[in-house]
């Protein structure tokens, strides 16, 4: 479902009331600028094509007068009119709040604990939202200046370090939308994408509880001796696996890892040999990510590895 | 020889025999440097070309790796810089320093070695850039540093040819068109280039000297670099498209066979553009603090402007007799690319719609639009027009037509592409894409586009080359010029024909860049010092400044509307707007962050205010004296004010020795900034002073003649201001 790239992510075919809004003001905003061009237009061809038809000074003068102060005032003052005044209604139904941590190149999303009390579920890459409810996303960045948008659900912050800045969202039927950068934050800007994936509330919740669950033991021989691999190549210094004692905080938290549907923030589907590909080569295939290339992994290493992280569900 | 000839001879027109082979480099003729300036502009403009020919090339379909991501981010940079601080505003520039001064009845700048020394800076700016490129270093900062100095350079040279060099009776409200669409944008640069070449200098410190300012590891404020530089965008596109239509309506009413109409209004909105555009990107600056639809109103205002000039090109061609050809063409040309990018551009202005738009490609759509259309159509219709009376012959209409109509088709079909990519929520300055967004068509169709712009240019350009080595011999006065010639000037200067001096100049300034670069602190003091020591040799007095005999107009020289009087006036508000910029910063940076400066700078320049304040009493007094006629204490004076000079640096220099190379946050960064700026303010006012003292040991002042020591005396004060403006500023520091 939510394969690399499936999600068309247009923001012409907007998906939620912010969205809509905008698309709305951007035709009336081309109705209104239509007939100014159309007259500029036939204004110039006129004097091009019938050289003949010679204006009077007086109509020169009209023209500059009408062109120059009237068109552009009207028009203008028009847009200024149509522009939607104040926040949205409030809605009755409040959904969560949702943080979201942008670094390069990666997303880190904190989603408040399913039952009161209960720690914060971190995951990574993959942000998931109850549809039909307005979300709260609050956005930060760890290290540089990160753009962030939904242009299909319409919001859209630049996120600056040491500051949090607040979004309300909504999306009005579930769906899969694709959430990137939007401010060049560094080499791999380009691979800095982040599936959205809108859900009925109930499946939220159970997908919620589920997260927040620490990882699956790993069962059988190979998946044991990837999580050997995973510790002996030191993975934990910088990935978290809840329950299994690696609690790194530099890279993507891996402890549901399994679950989600890409692996190196939206760039490729999550399948076996895209994984054991991406360990071993990430320099190759995303140079400038903060994970070196574990290139002196065997390849029966890399399976075992591979075996282990699919466990990750 | 009697007194007449002797005139005759040094009024005879300057450049008759243009100088050849190495001595072109010391030419200093206006239609030299404003060749200068615009040839290097159209080689940058190739090189930034195929920049971006590349980038279309690597996004054409998704997933190609024609370039990687660090060529393709690479890319993007040098084509950026390349366009707008080594192209678009160095092009205009030069096209208005050959142009301008015979239009005001002058025969050359008042000033050539300053138009000079900014041109040859222009020339090894770009090449600096280029260089690094070649060695896989990034010098993107510190070149358009020189950039701006040569646009700075440019502009007051430019501005003091027009309000200082007119022919007498030649009233600002009667000049031409170009010199009143030129006289705003030349304001915006010199309130706007300072502030960008402070953010060089600090992006440079903070990349290269590991002194932080914009991380926010090091106490810095990221945000910093989006207010010092980003607004900036805004007035650019004023800066270039400005003078652009300056240009458009001197070479229209040659094929509309009438005068532009209503040449008043369109005096008035050049002017109103300064405070409008201004007042823009002010508000742009304090976006976060400002009503949003204030910002977007006071964007949209700038509107009416060009709104009036273009409904003036229309109803110019509609009121004349049009003479079809190639530069009709690239006039209406300029009326729908403009229009376009200027719609879409107040559409992107609407607050919702710039939140949406933001870092995608609509916004590359727009700039290029409101870029290409303002200013690239209206240079080659220039070209075009003044070919003839640039390489003496007549260029094919064929070649410009059929390029013109490659050109609009590919302009239009690229960047509107662009938009429609910015719609489907594209970001911009991605090297690459994944399939199955929707977005592999209208990028196709945008690379396509690219390569049909390029064959428009290639054609245009093409024929304008081998027009000027096969193309018919022109005429001596081939259109139906509009140009006023001859004339004489309000003052009579002696003006230098070559010195070697501005490009030795531009050179030391260069080897200062390239002694930052290397993070080598003694060749760019080297650099620093010999650019200084040169820019004093270059104006250094050889012979005793005397009027040519029988000569009755006022001499430049003493005069009190002397070149170099306005200079000081427009240089003293570059480095104001320079010293505010970074105030604001210091100011934004004390509120937001974590402050821990140590207060070394401002217990020094405590100290050396009472040696500052005896330089510029000293100054007065030695003005006092030469205006009521005495010289007995002038020398005297003027010592005195150098030594105090010296001692207000001796201790400044004592205050920053105790301090480390690399500063340790942003506060300690911007604070020795400070320093340094005021330093460096009164190290130029001391060089000043050396000039005036040279001057006196001639004899060359009296009472009526005496500017150089005015300029001196308020160059000390306001570095006086300068100093005083900063304590304050250093203070708040705990």
């Amino acid at each position: 479902m939510l394969a690399a790239g499936s999600s068309a992510a247009l923001a012409l075919e907007a998906a939620g009331p912010d969205a809509r809004e905008k698309l709305e003001l951007l035709r009336t905003a081309l109705w209104i600028a239509l007939p100014v061009a159309l007259l500029a237009t036939a204004a110039l061809a006129h004097a091009l094509l019938f050289p003949q038809h010679r204006l009077g000074p007086r109509a020169a003068r009209w023209m500059v007068v009408g062109g120059g102060l009237a068109l552009p005032g009207i028009a203008l003052t028009a847009m200024l009119l149509v522009l939607p005044r104040g926040p949205l209604p409030a809605a009755a139904e409040a959904g969560p709040t949702i943080e979201i941590v942008a670094r390069q190149f990666w997303w880190e999303i904190r989603y408040a604990g399913p039952a009161p009390g209960a720690p914060a579920v971190v995951t990574a890459n993959e942000l998931h939202i109850p549809a039909g409810v307005p979300v709260r996303l609050r956005l930060t960045s760890r290290d540089v200046i990160h753009g962030f948008a939904i242009p299909a659900l319409g919001g859209a912050a630049d996120l600056v370090p040491g500051r949090t800045e607040e979004l309300v969202l909504r999306a009005d039927a579930p769906g899969a939308f694709r959430a990137a950068c939007y401010a060049f934050c560094g080499v791999q800007h380009a691979h800095m994408a982040l599936p959205v994936l809108a859900m009925p509330r109930d499946e939220w919740q159970t997908w919620l509880r589920a997260q927040a669950a620490a990882a699956a033991a790993p069962q059988a021989g190979p998946a044991l001796q990837g999580r050997d691999i995973f510790i002996a190549s030191g993975c934990g210094s910088c990935h978290a696996v809840r329950g299994h004692g690696a609690d790194g905080e530099a890279g993507p938290d891996l402890t549901h890892f399994a679950s989600r549907e890409t692996i190196g923030a939206g760039m490729l589907p999550n399948t076996r040999a895209a994984l054991t590909g991406w360990i071993a080569a990430t320099q190759q295939i995303k140079p400038g990510a903060k994970m070196p290339s574990f290139h002196l992994l065997t390849g029966p290493e890399l399976h075992a590895l591979a075996t282990y992280l699919e466990g990750l569900r | 020889m009697n007194a007449a000839t002797a005139m005759r001879s040094r009024l005879a027109p300057l450049d008759a025999a243009p100088p050849r082979g190495w001595r072109r480099l010391a030419a200093l003729h206006h239609r030299r440097t404003g060749a200068r300036y615009a040839a290097s502009a159209f080689g940058f403009f190739l090189v930034a070309g195929v920049l971006g020919l590349l980038m279309r090339a690597q996004l054409t379909l998704p997933e190609r790796a024609l370039l990687d991501a660090g060529q393709y981010v690479a890319a993007f940079t040098l084509h950026g810089t390349l366009m707008l601080a080594f192209f678009a505003v160095p092009a205009l520039l030069g096209a208005a320093i050959w142009l301008l001064p015979p239009m005001l009845g002058a025969r050359d700048l008042p000033l050539p070695r300053l138009a000079a020394f900014g041109s040859w800076c222009q020339v090894l700016g770009g090449l600096v850039l280029l260089a690094a490129v070649l060695i896989g270093t990034d010098a993107s900062a510190m070149a358009t540093g020189l950039a701006a100095i040569a646009g700075i350079a440019g502009a007051v040279a430019l501005a003091a040819g027009i309000l200082r060099g007119r022919a007498p009776g030649l009233k600002l409200a009667r000049m031409p068109l170009l010199a009143w669409y030129l006289l705003a944008p030349l304001a915006m640069i010199l309130i706007g280039f300072p502030p960008l070449l402070l953010a060089c200098v600090l992006l440079e410190l903070e990349r290269g000297w590991g002194s932080p300012v914009f991380a926010a590891t090091g106490g810095g404020d990221p945000l910093l670099w989006d207010r010092l530089v980003t607004p900036f965008g805004w007035l650019q596109a004023a800066i270039v498209v400005l003078p652009a239509m300056g240009l458009l309506a001197t070479w229209l009413p040659a094929y509309a066979r009438r005068p532009m109409v209503m040449p008043r209004w369109l005096a008035a909105a050049a002017a109103a553009m300064l405070p409008l555009a201004a007042g823009a990107w002010l508000h742009r600056i304090l976006a976060a603090e400002a009503p949003a639809l204030l910002v977007t109103a006071s964007g949209f205002a700038v509107a009416i402007p060009a709104a009036i000039f273009v409904s003036a090109v229309v109803a110019t061609i509609g009121a004349g007799r049009p003479r079809m050809g190639a530069p009709l063409l690239f006039a209406a040309g300029f009326v729908v690319v403009f229009l376009a990018g200027g719609i879409s551009a107040a559409i992107l202005a609407l607050p919702p719609l710039a939140q949406a738009a933001q870092g995608t490609h609509a916004l590359v759509g727009t700039l290029h639009l409101v870029l290409i259309g303002g200013a690239v159509f209206p240079l080659l219709g220039a070209l075009h027009h003044w070919w003839p009376a640039v390489t003496g012959r007549i260029p094919g209409e064929r070649s410009g037509r059929l390029g013109f109509w490659l050109l609009l088709a590919g302009t239009l079909l690229t960047f509107l592409s662009l938009h429609r990519l910015g719609l489907a929520g594209m970001p911009r300055r991605v090297y690459t894409y994944p399939e199955g967004l929707g977005w592999a068509a209208p990028n196709l169709a945008a690379s396509a586009g690219a390569a049909i712009l390029a064959t428009g240019m290639a054609v245009v350009l093409g024929g304008l080359l081998l027009a000027a080595i096969r193309g018919p011999r022109a005429p001596a006065e081939p259109q139906d010029a509009t140009s006023v010639r001859g004339g004489n000037a309000q003052l009579v200067q002696d003006l230098p024909e070559r010195s070697w001096m501005p490009l030795i100049t531009a050179l030391c300034v260069t080897a200062l860049v390239l002694g930052a670069l290397a993070g080598s602190p003694p060749v760019a003091l080297a650099g620093a010092g010999a650019a200084l020591v040169s820019a004093l040799v270059s104006v250094w007095p050889l012979a005793r400044d005397t009027a040519a005999p029988g000569v009755t107009s006022p001499t430049a020289h003493g005069h009190r509307h002397a070149p170099g009087w306005t200079a000081l006036w427009l240089a003293l508000v570059a480095d104001a707007a320079l010293f505010v910029a970074l105030a604001a910063a210091l100011l934004r940076l004390h509120g937001t962050t974590a402050w821990s400066p140590g207060a070394e700078p401002a217990a020094a320049m405590a100290f050396a205010l009472a040696p500052m304040a005896l330089a510029v009493a000293a100054m007065w007094l030695a003005e006092r004296e030469v205006r009521r006629g005495r010289r007995g204490w002038l020398g005297g004076w003027l010592a005195l004010a150098l030594l105090g000079g010296a001692a207000a640096l001796t201790l400044l220099g004592l205050g920053l020795s105790a301090t480390p190379a690399a500063m340790p946050d942003a506060g300690s960064t911007l604070l020795h900034v400070v320093a340094l700026h005021q330093g460096l303010a009164v190290v130029v006012a001391m060089g000043i002073s050396l000039l005036v003292l040279a001057r006196a040991m001639r004899g060359d002042l009296s009472p009526e003649h005496h500017v150089p020591l005015r300029i001196a005396t308020r160059a000390w004060s306001y570095v006086a201001v300068l100093w005083l403006a900063g304590l304050p500023l250093l203070q708040i520091v705990p």
